[in-house]
């Protein structure tokens, strides 16, 4: 398996000061609209790792 | 693990936790019940992760945040943390690589700071926590900057016109920041 399914293209990071892009998910509970959902609130949005482990051809 | 383990505390302090990584839901759904029933780690175990955490297979809202970054890999979101205010502004952005783990001491402290600094319109200076002296903004007209320097307002340590320090008591930021009833 290639670790190139899908085609990567990767968007700057929102700066400091910029509005939070908008987005809705599906999360471990329920459905969420950000950053409408938490007006009123701060809001730590943080990124993990991804737990599944993708195969790696032993030669790659 | 050790996010969820403060989560209570983050609350405390009107801050909600929102996680994302780039897996499935079952995946999300097995994880959390294996960090709730079987992983014990510096002494913290029967975690249970109450926030949301997002799936994100598509890697369209990783995308939207610059979360991939392909030098580092391509199929996975590095450790990235944005701090987004009551009006949805992104207020703070921190990135760690894949393999070095995130100080939530630090977190918890940048979230304290940005509330203390938005509060009482000061900055916080390096390794600023609560009860140390805080940056008062620079005097704007000349004449204010040479009342500072002669008549030294209440409260406030001028070594010069430009560098201004108050004290603000930590009960003064604990009652200004922290949600009431919520000791």
């Amino acid at each position: 398996m290639t670790t190139n399914e899908f085609p990567i293209t990767t968007t700057a990071m929102p700066r400091i000061g910029d509005p939070a892009p908008a987005f809705t998910a599906v999360t471990t509970r329920g459905g969420i609209n950000v950053p409408a959902d938490y007006a009123g609130k701060w809001v730590i949005f943080f990124s993990h790792p991804a737990i599944s482990l993708r195969c790696v051809p032993a030669n790659s | 693990m050790t996010f969820a383990s403060m989560q209570q505390e983050f609350a405390a302090y009107n801050t909600a936790l929102v996680g994302l990584s780039v897996d499935g839901l079952y995946s999300h759904i097995a994880w959390l019940r294996t960090i709730k029933d079987k992983i014990i780690f510096r002494d913290m175990m029967n975690v249970e992760v109450t926030f949301p955490l997002i799936e994100d297979v598509s890697m369209r809202i990783a995308e939207k945040y610059g979360m991939i970054m392909p030098g580092e890999d391509s199929t996975k979101a590095v450790r990235a943390v944005f701090v987004v205010d009551p009006e949805g502004k992104i207020r703070t952005v921190i990135y760690y690589p894949l393999s070095l783990g995130r100080n939530f001491d630090e977190l918890l402290r940048v979230i304290k700071a940005r509330q203390t600094a938005d509060h009482f319109a000061v900055a916080t200076p390096a390794g600023w926590r609560p009860g140390e002296p805080v940056i008062v903004p620079p005097a704007g007209p000349c004449g204010t900057a040479a009342e500072r320097m002669s008549e030294q307002a209440d409260g406030l340590h001028c070594e010069d016109w430009f560098f201004c320090t108050e004290e603000i008591p930590v009960q003064d930021i604990e009652s200004a920041v922290r949600v009431k009833g919520n000791a």
